[in-house]
């Protein structure tokens, strides 16, 4: 008897999954893309799961175990306070990815709204452009470092510093998307329509801009996560009672030679987050080229 | 028996780009020949395979395409060569032009160094020479001040004279065969008849052979000894250019001639052929042409035919060859 | 040319200025009082007048920014508050050994980048283009600085080849020099050279598809001269717009690299003057890099102009 209820669900289904596959066959089929979603969704997954892969504390001391080289007791090793740097690193990575989401999450809506704004109207584009050119003068890593070092140590302090970098240049990427598809004969239609300069920008601007946006974001991800460490690495990101990767690297350096996985490992941590963003990012580029996206709509 | 033989000979050519596939290959099956001083127009549409067979006499196809058949050049197997070997052909014994003059010529060096180069490939002469022979070449070519546009970029060149570089490349080592690959389509019209008339000079000029690839009836009737039609891969017809323009034994060809302007009239015949060539991944089981052929019969969406000779010279690949003459006309 | 030149350097005035002020406002980002964070919780009221004072924080800030752009102009960057010397002249006697690392290290990735980029090409879809495509993303997704590290602990640690740091001038050692610099400079060449190796490959791709190279080939040419100079000749032109890009991540990297190794240059002046809070160190290394760079890129700029005939040559009909 329930019978034909199952078939009804069982009906419906197929269609919202093949759309749903349709949709994300391009992806993967793109080796990139499947590469870099499981090393991203790797990190992810060990950040989110932390409590159930390891049962030791990050800051848990045992002078009894200092520096154990990896073992099966200790998987990566301990350090110079006996502190398990598996718990450490899965610890460190919710500072360091937290870190790299913020900066995104900044850029996305500051670079799509500046972006946007020096995209659609003309009279702000100068001045919005010339700031950006200056900011982007400076080498991205050397003006992190001089405002994260007017700011003074903290995690806010890495954020507000990075976004000062990438926001410019994911304003760029944002605004010369707009100032394509603002020519496009369906905005020309619906500004002589008579649709707010708001609701063209919502309903038909940005949509448009999203995949060279979505693209951008990803290599934003990696580029933080990689200047967060250099940041931590000078003391300029969070407080040493954090350990980000960063931190991590910085504080192994001095046992380099009696324990150098204290500095291998973090590292490694990194590269994959970093390598993983990248290879989504070129994946993303591979399936959403921005000139076919603008040719179809 | 040597001496008669033919300069360029090419037997069953077949060239694969999707082996295995199941689609039609580019080029499937074609033979022909060129001899010595001769100028044979091969013709056709778009994707009729005859710059794909061009190209595999020149040993340019990519790797990835199967080839089979036998191309031999003065009686020497140009299949079997190494890459030593082929560059010894290549610019010396064969030249080639190709159609688009604009993007031909390497843009960041001067069209001197890429004549004296080429040159310098294959003949032992010293930079001073090379350039003035280089120039000389330019002045055959019908390029004025020789010697100043040897300085100049192909970008400060307009296409016609880009084009003559080009020529002037392809003939610099007094090669046995020219290869030219539609060598006048991207042209200006009045343009397209100097070249003509140029090449058709040269080749009296330097004795070479021509095989030239175009699509337009008017170059064939303009210097063409001998004509091969080609339709979708295969050898439509083959005859001296007299018996193709008064008496064609291919529908195809027959096509071609009535959607040609007329040379040498103002009026314009302007009948098309209807249709477009087959899709290669699903072709009609007979003659490639019958959908598209005003003469199609029953049989002929049965039966592939093969090329075969008609009368004196004249090979067709048509089952009713032989009515064509006698006034069945579309 | 020179109008070219000419336009490039007016063109960068605007960017210049902003630059400067913004190097400027770094101190105003300072939270609370500037003074009390530079001088740190063991600084007495008179050495907090005194900083104040020097860096001119007592006076109003039309004052100040005025003082800045006069002295600016007069090649003035202040004092540093650490070296007790002009910014400027420390910053100038630094500089040669930066300069001498980075172009070091810009040779390391010339011939890497463009060598890997280009077997990659040549190999398009084979496994020796998939390994470099591979080399050339981990080199982009590595931190320089735990890369730097890793090479102390193989080749100074483990293998005992190199010196863990420290540096010899050239003019006294040269093989004291290379074995100083060699870990910094490839430490340093290894990102850019994954970012040349992507834009050579992508680059020599397209170019391998052109009509040129068809034609080069039907003449009957070498492989090597199809390659090696119809190909790169056109494969070199987006590379040279891409060193200005390469410049600025190796500057902005040396301030680590140079650190960690000990090598006295302009980066690591600026470590330490981060490290140590010499705010007039800051900023002026920031304006002084900055500035360098953009005075570079209009160099490049000119330099690809003057490389491209399609430029360079004017004329055609």
């Amino acid at each position: 008897m329930a019978a034909p209820d199952m078939l009804d669900t069982v009906g419906e289904r197929p269609g919202a999954l093949a759309r749903v596959r349709a949709g994300a066959a391009p992806f993967l089929r793109n080796r990139a893309f499947v590469t870099g979603a499981v090393l991203f969704g790797f990190i992810v997954f060990a950040t989110a799961a932390t409590p159930l892969l390891t049962d030791a504390a990050p800051n848990e001391l045992s002078i009894r175990d200092r520096f154990q080289p990896p073992s099966l007791q200790f998987l990566l090793g301990t350090d110079n306070l006996g502190r398990d740097m598996l718990a450490r690193v899965l610890y460190g990575a919710r500072l360091s990815l937290g870190i790299g989401l913020s900066v995104v999450l900044i850029n996305a809506l500051l670079g799509v709204a500046l972006g946007a704004l020096a995209g659609y109207y003309s009279r702000l584009d100068d001045i919005l452009m010339r700031i950006a050119d200056a900011l982007m003068a400076f080498p991205a890593v050397l003006l992190a470092i001089g405002i994260a070092a007017a700011l003074g140590p903290s995690a806010v302090t890495a954020v507000v510093a990075l976004s000062v970098v990438y926001v410019p240049r994911t304003a760029r990427v944002v605004r010369s998307s707009v100032l394509v598809v603002r020519e496009l004969d369906f905005v020309q239609a619906a500004r002589a329509g008579g649709a707010t300069d708001l609701r063209i920008l919502r309903r038909h601007v940005l949509p448009n801009c999203l995949a060279p946006l979505i693209v951008q974001l990803s290599f934003v991800f990696a580029y933080a996560v990689l200047s967060e460490a250099v940041l931590s690495f000078l003391g300029l990101g969070a407080p040493p009672t954090v350990p980000s990767w960063g931190i991590l690297i910085s504080e192994g350096r001095a046992y380099l030679r009696e324990a150098p996985w204290l500095t291998i490992v973090p590292g490694i941590a990194i590269a994959i987050t970093a390598l993983g963003l990248n290879l989504l990012g070129d994946g993303l580029r591979d399936v959403l080229d921005p000139r076919m996206k603008v040719e179809q709509g | 028996m040597k001496a008669d033989a033919p300069l360029l000979s090419i037997r069953d050519l077949v060239v694969d780009f999707a082996p295995g596939s199941g689609r039609l290959p580019a080029v499937d099956g074609v033979s022909f020949d060129i001899g010595a001083r001769e100028l044979v127009c091969v013709v056709g549409e778009s994707g009729s395979g005859k710059s794909v067979s061009a190209l595999a006499v020149m040993g340019l196809l990519p790797e990835t395409a199967a080839v089979s058949g036998a191309i031999s050049f003065e009686g020497r197997d140009l299949r079997a060569l190494t890459r030593r070997q082929w560059r010894s052909v290549r610019g010396q014994q064969i030249g080639m032009i190709f159609q688009e003059p604009m993007t031909s010529l390497n843009p960041v060096f001067p069209i001197g160094r890429q004549l004296v180069e080429t040159l310098r490939a294959h003949e032992r002469m010293s930079l001073r020479a090379s350039r003035d022979r280089a120039a000389d070449l330019l002045d055959q070519v019908g390029i004025p001040s020789p010697r100043q546009r040897l300085d100049d970029y192909p970008h400060q060149l307009s296409g016609g004279m880009r084009q003559r570089v080009m020529i002037a490349i392809a003939l610099s080592c007094s090669p046995r065969l020219l290869i030219a690959d539609e060598p006048t389509t991207a042209l200006d019209v009045t343009i397209q008849g100097q070249l003509l008339d140029l090449l058709n000079d040269l080749r009296e000029t330097f004795a070479t052979a021509i095989l030239l690839i175009t699509h337009n009836m008017g170059v064939v009737a303009e210097v063409a000894d001998r004509v091969v039609v080609m339709y979708s891969g295969r050898i439509a017809e083959q005859a001296d250019v007299f018996s193709i323009f008064d008496a064609p034994r291919h529908p195809y060809t027959e096509g071609l001639l009535a959607s040609t302007p007329d040379l040498f009239s103002t009026e314009r015949r302007l009948t098309t052929i209807v249709g477009s060539m087959p899709n290669p991944a699903a072709p009609p089981p007979g003659c490639l042409f019958a959908p598209r052929c005003p003469l199609a019969l029953d049989m002929c969406a049965r039966e592939r035919p093969e090329l075969r000779s008609v009368v004196g010279g004249q090979q067709s690949a048509c089952l009713r060859a032989e009515q064509m003459a006698m006034g069945d006309k579309p | 040319m020179i109008g070219y030149t000419l336009n490039r350097l007016l063109q960068a005035i605007p960017v210049l200025f902003l630059v400067s002020l913004f190097a400027f406002g770094i101190i105003y980002l300072i939270p609370g009082d500037a003074a009390t964070v530079i001088g740190g919780p063991t600084a007495t009221a008179a050495d907090l007048e005194q900083i104040r004072r020097n860096l001119g924080l007592d006076q109003p800030f039309h004052v100040q920014i005025l003082t800045f752009y006069t002295n600016l102009f007069q090649g003035d960057l202040g004092r540093s508050l650490l070296l007790g010397i002009p910014v400027t002249e420390a910053l100038i006697q630094r500089s040669p050994i930066t300069v001498g690392i980075a172009i070091y290290s810009l040779a390391i990735t010339i011939v890497f980048g463009l060598i890997t980029g280009i077997v990659a090409a040549l190999n398009h879809n084979k496994w020796l283009d998939q390994a470099a495509t591979l080399f050339a993303l981990v080199g982009v997704s590595l931190p320089n600085f735990w890369l730097a590290l890793v090479m102390i602990v193989i080749f100074s640690v483990y293998l005992g080849w190199l010196p863990t740091g420290g540096y010899v001038p050239f003019t006294e050692d040269p093989v004291g020099w290379l074995r100083t610099t060699t870990m910094p400079a490839v430490a340093l060449a290894l990102l850019q050279a994954g970012l040349l190796t992507r834009i050579t490959r992508s680059t020599m791709l397209e170019v391998l598809g052109q009509d040129y190279i068809r034609t080069a080939r039907a003449k009957g040419l070498s492989e090597w001269q199809v390659i090696g100079q119809h190909a790169l000749a056109n494969v070199m032109m987006p590379v040279v717009t891409v060193m200005g890009l390469i410049l600025s991540v190796l500057l902005s990297g040396s301030i680590i690299i140079e650190t960690i190794f000990g090598v006295p240059g302009i980066g690591a002046l600026m470590g330490n003057a981060i490290m140590s809070r010499d705010y007039p160190m800051v900023q002026g290394g920031l304006f002084f890099i900055t500035a360098a760079l953009l005075l570079l890129n209009i160099v490049i700029d000119v330099l690809y102009t003057w490389l491209d005939p399609r430029i360079r040559v004017k004329g055609g009909d």
